[in-house]
């Protein structure tokens, strides 16, 4: 601990005391301070030195205040301290009001602090990359194809980067699952391949080492992600310049990125996918197929122009090429800013629960200052004692906010707390897959906007019950006594309570919308069967398998093995499968088809399966047959359609051994499956025409095996079946189906919790505010109970008053909130799925439920005013 | 306050702190800085900056105590004040130490010390 520190503490807490004892003493005692720190390295005797200052500081001004002439005028800063002695003394003398307050605004503020982390690290955060409002994704736009976008083209990348002016530079992507062997076991990783300007584009230097350079093509190179450094490097240094070995090939690592850097390469249709390491590709992008799109393209715009102007010249540069090549039928491209296209997607939500946490802090204020005013009117006397020694209103209502933003400060410490506890609990959950849902922390930010918000709840839950108790006819309290006084009170926090009800009738409807949206989700039916089946990757390496022909025979004997085992019904494997990689896509042309506008192919996604694919994963085979292992590069090429595209090719044919082209090749229809949703669970995408893996083979596939038993218990036979066709095969990312399900649902999921849990927060908070003032109101009114049961009406009557009061109460609230959830609907639309945002069903219980917890809320009191003995209420004053 | 015809006997009974502290002036003159030094020593318990000084401001606002200039630097910072006991204070001590004897010798009447001689 540095001397410096202790001094300034030192400095600090000298401001505590009186400026003439500063002025007399503080230079030594600074000094002696330091002094007496700097003797022994225990923080408990600083602490302690500390602690002690501060103690004699209020002493000190107590003995000041005993004998201190009037003349001399104490400052600005001498009152606010006064103030806060005076303040800190108070809430310490009501020690149980203080606990309260500050637990509940300790858990308002803690969770409206998680929730803004959330939202912080998702959606506010600037990207860690140069400049990067220059920075977009590039994608195709194939208009008469009904899908919002497609991956770009190989030769599109060398055009564009000599044609668009505004493009500075332009780096193609994609990623591939390989397997990286040398310092453990085999791994499978995501490697990500790209040109060799990637970050030149993205204006990221890696931590160590050096980025890509054109010649790095030729070579064989690798810069590692900082995640993967650590966990497989151990964070060793010396791995640059190393040798390892990804995908069966020796790769020089040349670099480790910082661990800050964080770029996800997009799927075409959603999902972010993190990369583990990068490696430069030798592709020769002029030449290739300009049909067939298969890369993420990034783009970066020139210093001197901007990302609208580049989408501008490439509108001019889309249209030649879509008149050229593709008959104006809408080709073209768009730019998504990096950051839009990565998280925008999560705005909507992660606004709506921001909303949430902000309602339910509201609540809590209100309840506060419930609270607070409950509180200030026992304090009349108090209050009206120093009004009559010459304290003017604005002094009383200073000290009384200056209580409230103490107790505001303190409760702000603690939320950070709860706020660290909540966060932890929302992002441990690896199955949410929120985009930069690693950047989500506490932060400065956060500590930043938690103490706002506490100053900010402080002054409001001060200033109201401080003004009201302040009014100018203190002088009347110390005459009359305390009757009289809070019925006005009772007033004020009926109408807090009235607008906590209906705040959380909103969100509770809300939740119910998203409960029951949820609930639709998971029982739509996507095509293919999730439950009882569990899924594999097994890449290949090159380097065993050169030929097609060994990998055939290994995927064969590999379906055999595993279909015997038992509890086994089928076995398959695919390239893409549903909620996983993305398909590639292509042109297809059914034979004799002619496009209503003239259009030449149907946009397809291109899928390679084994035999045996369309019954593991459970996607029924309508017509037709499915592919066999004799299906082989010599006998006819074949392709299994799905329905949709039965329908668009042949609508009034049977398509079975009709011809489709696909990029040129003829494949003859053997079959006709269902639609599976393989992007997205509640959309249908493009039509897609399935081809036998062994008549377009890829290295890397996904296995599926369906069983009869639970498919945890599969993963084991399935990797020793992999093992003993080859020991050193790793088997990557065995999980049942039903995980991909639940991980696509998850974001979904994430909302519904946190604003469930908003609610119950909120119906809870309500239910007890409405307790205390219908409490205090009976409370307030027991003369009255006592004159009504003298004059003969029943406890069942008086109860029924009191119920009827709270009931009354209660409906103003719930129907204002119900006014709220209709309009509001509209905002709730957006997230709701297979519901209406203005769900009756939802309205319903929730207008149900919260009269319920009314009644509930306004029994005990209820049953109190009924109790009330006549004789002992009319004697009372 | 009337500084003269004061009796020392009207200090007393001294807080532990103020004993402590006359006791330590009352070897010679010292700084602040020493004193703190000096009775956490003797006593076992430290005494901090924060009590030194409030106890120390209230000892000059008495008269048991007065403070001397060194200045060892024109810096003020350099400059440290040292203290000492008043005709006074060292009164004011000495009557606090018969007090404090005359309750040892009512304990030892007692039974609860062991009087006179030698033992224990």
């Amino acid at each position: 601990m540095k001397p410096a520190l202790f001094d300034a503490v030192a400095r600090a807490a000298l401001l505590l005391y009186p400026s003439e004892f500063r002025r007399r003493f503080g230079v030594a005692l600074r000094r002696d301070f330091v002094a007496s720190c700097c003797e022994t390295s225990a923080l408990s005797h600083a602490a302690g030195n500390l602690y002690d200052l501060v103690r004699n500081s209020f002493a000190e001004r107590r003995y000041l205040l005993r004998i201190e002439q009037p003349s001399s005028r104490p400052g600005m800063l001498e009152l606010l301290v006064t103030d806060i002695h005076y303040a800190l003394r108070n809430l310490v003398k009501r020690p149980v009001y203080s606990l309260i307050v500050v637990a509940i605004l300790a858990i308002g503020i803690g969770a409206t602090t998680a929730v803004f982390s959330l939202v912080d690290g998702v959606l506010l955060k600037p990207l860690p990359y140069r400049d990067p409002d220059r920075l977009a994704f590039m994608w195709t736009k194939l208009a008469w194809v009904g899908v919002p976008r497609a991956w770009v083209a190989g030769p599109h990348v060398p055009l564009l980067a000599g044609e668009a002016r505004s493009l500075e530079s332009i780096a193609a992507l994609r990623t591939t699952s390989t397997q990286l062997t040398g310092g453990g076991d085999p791994l499978m990783i995501r490697m990500g391949r790209t040109t060799a300007n990637l970050f030149d584009v993205l204006g990221v230097r890696p931590a160590l080492g050096r980025p890509f350079v054109e010649a790095d093509r030729k070579g064989n190179v690798v810069i590692l992600t900082d995640a993967l450094w650590r966990s497989r490097f151990t964070a060793d240094p010396s791995v640059v310049g190393r040798f390892i070995e990804v995908g069966s090939e020796r790769h020089e690592v040349i670099g480790v990125l910082a661990p800050e850097f964080r770029f996800v390469v997009h799927s075409s249709l959603d999902e972010p996918v993190k990369v583990d390491a990068w490696s430069v590709a030798d592709w020769d992008l002029r030449t290739m197929s300009d049909g067939q799109m298969a890369f993420a393209a990034l783009v970066r715009a020139r210093p001197d122009s901007d990302l609208n102007q580049l989408q501008a010249e490439l509108d001019v540069i889309g249209e030649r090429v879509d008149k050229q090549r593709y008959k104006d039928r809408g080709f073209g491209w768009q730019l998504t800013p990096v950051k839009a296209d990565l998280v925008g997607g999560s705005r909507p939500g992660l606004l709506m629960v921001l909303g949430g946490a902000a309602a339910v802090l509201l609540i809590v204020c209100a309840n506060v200052i419930g609270l607070g005013i409950v509180e200030t009117g026992r304090r009349r006397r108090e209050l009206a004692v120093r009004a009559a020694l010459g304290a003017g209103r604005s002094r009383i209502v200073g000290g009384l906010v200056v209580e409230s933003v103490a107790l505001a400060l303190t409760a702000g410490v603690l939320g950070l707390l709860v706020a660290e506890v909540v966060l932890r609990l929302l992002t441990g959950s690896s199955a949410v897959a929120l985009p930069r849902i690693d950047e989500v922390a506490l932060d400065g930010r956060a500590i930043l906007f938690a103490s706002a918000l506490s100053l900010v709840a402080g002054l409001l839950i001060g200033l109201l019950p401080a003004m009201r108790a302040s009014r100018p006819r203190l002088a009347t309290e110390l005459r009359h006594g305390a009757r009289g006084s809070t019925a006005p009170g009772v007033r004020a926090r009926g109408i807090l309570i009235a607008g906590e009800l209906a705040l959380a009738v909103m969100l509770l409807a809300a939740s119910g919308v998203l409960i029951r949206s949820l609930v639709a989700l998971y029982r739509i039916d996507p095509a293919f069967v999730a439950d009882h089946a569990l899924t594999a990757d097994v890449a290949l390496p090159f380097a065993r398998y050169p030929e097609e022909k060994l990998a055939w025979q290994f995927h064969q004997q590999l379906a055999e093995r595993i279909r015997a085992l038992p509890g086994v019904t089928a076995v398959g494997a695919t390239t893409s499968p549903p909620l996983g990689r993305d398909a590639d896509q292509g042109n297809a042309t059914p034979e004799g088809w002619q496009g209503s506008g003239g259009e030449k192919s149907i946009m397809i996604d291109l899928i390679r399966n084994t035999p045996g694919y369309f019954q593991a994963m459970g996607i029924t085979l309508q017509r037709g047959r499915d592919f066999a292992w004799s299906d082989t590069q010599s006998a006819e090429p074949v392709a299994i359609i799905d329905e949709s595209l039965a329908r668009q090719g042949w609508p009034n044919q049977d398509p079975i051994g009709k011809t489709l082209t696909v990029e040129d090749r003829k494949l003859q229809v053997v079959g006709i499956v269902r639609h599976a949703r393989i992007y997205r669970i509640d959309r249908d995408d493009r039509p897609q025409v399935y081809v036998p893996w062994t008549q377009d083979t890829t290295l890397g596939v996904t296995m599926v095996v369906r069983g009869s038993v639970d498919p945890a218990t599969l993963a084991g036979p399935l990797r020793e079946a992999v093992w003993a066709l080859d020991r050193n095969q790793p088997v990557a990312d065995v999980s049942p189906m039903s995980w991909h399900v639940d991980e696509a649902l998850s974001e979904r999921r994430l909302q519904l919790v946190v604003l469930s849990a908003c609610a119950l927060c909120a119906v809870l908070l309500s239910g007890i505010g409405l307790y205390g003032v219908i409490s205090t109101s009976v409370a307030e009114r027991t003369q009255e109970w006592g004159v009504r049961a003298a004059l003969g009406s029943t406890p069942g009557e008086l109860r029924g008053l009191v119920l009827k009061n709270a009931t009354a109460l209660a409906a103003i609230g719930i129907g204002v909130g119900l006014a709220g959830a209709l309009a509001l609907g509209r905002v709730v639309e957006r997230f709701a799925f297979g519901v209406s945002g203005r769900d009756p069903v939802s309205l319903l219980v929730t207008v149900a439920g919260l009269l319920a917890v009314a009644l509930v809320a306004a029994y005990v009191p209820a049953r109190r005013a009924s109790r009330v003995d006549p004789l002992v209420a009319l004697r009372q004053d | 306050m009337k500084r003269d015809a004061v009796r020392p006997e009207q200090f007393l009974p001294l807080t532990s702190v103020v004993f402590e502290i006359l006791l330590s002036l009352a070897a010679g003159e010292r700084h602040g800085y020493a004193v703190m030094r000096e009775v956490s020593e003797r006593t076992g318990t430290p005494l901090r900056p924060g009590t030194l000084y409030r106890a120390l401001s209230r000892l000059l606002d008495e008269g048991l105590v007065e403070e001397l200039d060194e200045s060892r630097a024109d810096n003020e910072d350099e400059r440290r004040r040292n203290y000492r006991l008043t005709a006074l204070g060292v009164a004011v001590a000495r009557a606090e130490a018969r007090r404090l004897q005359e309750q040892v010798g009512h304990a030892r009447a007692r039974r609860l010390l062991s009087g006179g001689g030698a033992g224990r």
